[in-house]
């Protein structure tokens, strides 16, 4: 039982970082059908945009406020992921919006391999150690090991998950997002800028990619430029068996996958971790295509 | 110059190389109720997409004393001008409040969402009962209402209606029209795409009838009620040979 607790923490934590990522994933294809290869990337850089931000600012486990110091870290992050994001819709995907499908999508492998390279490039392909902006305690739990670390994940998560719900049902933006993925030509006609509803789809998507980004940071310790590779494909497959442009979907298909791959490889083998997101991912196309909270989407006008 | 409330010069609509309008010119004067009549096909829905900017045209098209061209869809939807498209295009996965919701959202910093609220359920009572239901599971006679009252909630200056009688049992129908009327009263300058001709001729004040793009008739939907032409392609009134 102890054990199955310890899975559950460890699930829990890396779960909710897929989650974070997975919203970006599921959120730019509903106002946008369009599947954002460049997500990963942008989870990574905001990675590294956390980590120039520690160190810029001199950050260690022993400077005073270390939670304040991550709050911090932690906005700077998402921001510069946000500018970024709403960057590659304006450079990249806008030009092709109109185009056949596949033009769109071989266009955002294209950013993703770009963003890749310009990190190897800008950062080096050796992995940097993540600042410890918060020095680790740890607590035992009935004989569970929980660390304020993934306390701090998991609690960051679902603040964020809470304040885009908040956002989504209760703001206009949020209200012509949705609206807008419902039906974008509906939208126009109630005065909706649709353009400008996808820009702040990247922006938020972003951000909240950033933050599973710093989150990653803190949990692994390093980050390098290909860390968006695995993390991205997992996150995407959490945003497919959710049901892809469903928000609570994502989370939890984030979750799942997260509690998935602790539970397999605490109770299987370690070595079929990676492969279970995978098993997943096929038994999803299989069985049930549109994913848990999916429905089959209407036509648009 | 223009009191009129739309006037449409020289409209035409091109789909790659079909051309769905030629060269059309009408107009409505504030307050009035005027219908564009015609078969299927016959170049209504593209005219109206066209004043909204969401088919491309040549030709000047003028909205409350603006051109409309050069401009976007939100824009034009921003300076009063609501259009109640065909199909309705309700948001089907949010309820019957968040549809409503959405018509207000060239409004959202005003005051007043209660008011708007109160004025659609008093023009469709049914939809005051369904507040919290999803659109997607309205009848379809329901959702014409949605797509009407929400259009409503943005208070437009004008309002285009693309056939909404279109698939309504009689009795609907009926309930539709007398909210057009009702609409009508409020001063709404209203241009209305049928294809029941006899009920848009009682409603309208004046018709243009479309044939294969082309204006081919025009004038006082009273007369035009009992011309002949429109008698024998449209209201099915003359004996069948
Ligand atoms: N998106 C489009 N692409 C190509 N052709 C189109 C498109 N929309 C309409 N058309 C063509 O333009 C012509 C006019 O269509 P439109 O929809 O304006 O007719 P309508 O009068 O509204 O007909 P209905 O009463 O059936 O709705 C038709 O020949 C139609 O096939
Ligand atoms: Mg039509």
């Amino acid at each position: 039982m102890q054990v199955f607790f310890q899975h559950l923490v460890y699930g829990l934590s890396s779960g909710s970082v897929y989650a974070l990522i997975a919203l970006g994933y599921t959120m730019v294809y509903g106002v946008l059908g369009l599947i954002n290869f460049a997500h990963s990337e942008v989870f990574m850089m905001g990675a590294y945009a956390g980590l120039y931000c520690a160190l810029g600012l001199g950050y260690q486990p022993d400077t005073p406020f270390p939670l304040v110091n991550a709050l911090v870290v932690l906005l700077f992050a998402m921001m510069a992921a946000a500018a970024l994001g709403v960057t590659i819709e304006r450079l990249a995907y806008r030009p092709v919006r109109h185009a056949p499908r596949l033009t769109p999508l071989i266009t955002a492998i294209g950013v993703s391999l770009l963003l890749q390279n310009l990190g190897i490039l800008f950062f080096s392909a050796t992995p940097k150690p993540f600042p410890r902006i918060v020095a680790e305690t740890v607590f035992h739990v009935g004989g569970v090991v929980v660390t304020n670390v993934k306390l701090v994940i998991f609690g960051v998560s679902i603040a964020l998950m809470l304040g885009l719900q908040w956002f989504v049902f209760r703001t206009w933006t949020g209200k012509a997002m949705r609206a807008t993925s419902v039906n974008p030509a509906a939208a126009r006609l109630m005065g909706v800028n649709v353009n400008r509803v996808i820009g702040s789809t990247f922006a938020l998507g972003s951000a909240l990619a950033a933050a599973g980004g710093i989150l990653f940071g803190l949990d692994q310790t390093t980050v390098s430029p290909q860390m968006g590779v695995m993390i991205g494909l997992k996150a995407f497959v959490a945003a497919v068996l959710g049901g892809i442009g469903n928000i609570p979907g994502a989370v939890i298909g984030g979750i799942v996958i997260g509690l998935a791959e602790e539970f397999t490889s605490g109770y299987l083998s370690s070595e079929y971790r990676d492969a279970i997101t995978f098993v997943i991912l096929i038994a999803v196309l299989l069985f049930r295509p549109q994913g848990l909270l999916g429905v089959v989407r209407q036509e648009k006008v | 110059m223009s009191e009129k409330a739309l006037s449409i010069e020289n409209l035409t609509v091109t789909y790659g190389g079909i051309t769905a309008v030629k060269n059309i010119s009408l107009h409505i004067m504030p307050g009035e109720i005027v219908t564009l009549i015609g078969a299927n096909g016959a170049g209504k829905s593209s005219t109206l997409k066209a004043i909204m900017r969401l088919a491309k045209s040549t030709g000047e098209i003028q909205a409350l004393g603006q051109s409309v061209i050069g401009k976007e869809t939100h824009e034009i939807a921003r300076m009063g001008v609501a259009l109640v498209p065909e199909g309705r295009a309700i948001f089907g996965n949010l309820s019957v409040r968040e549809n409503l919701e959405l018509g207000a959202y060239v409004k959202r910093e005003a005051e007043g969402m209660k008011k708007r609220f109160g004025e659609v359920v008093e023009l469709f009572p049914r939809l005051g009962e369904r507040m919290s239901q999803n659109a997607g599971t309205l009848s379809g006679g329901e959702q014409q209402m949605l797509a009407i009252g929400r259009a409503m909630m943005a208070e437009p200056r004008i309002l285009l209606l693309d056939e909404p009688s279109l698939g309504l049992a009689p009795k609907l129908v009926m309930e539709i029209f007398a909210a057009v009327r009702a609409i009508a009263k409020k001063g709404l300058t209203i241009l209305l795409v049928e294809q029941n001709t006899r009920l848009a001729l009682e409603t309208a004040q004046r018709a243009y009838v479309l044939v294969s793009g082309e204006i081919a008739l025009s004038g006082n939907a009273a007369e035009l009620r009992h011309d002949p032409r429109v008698k024998d392609a449209y209201l099915g009134d003359s004996a069948h040979a």
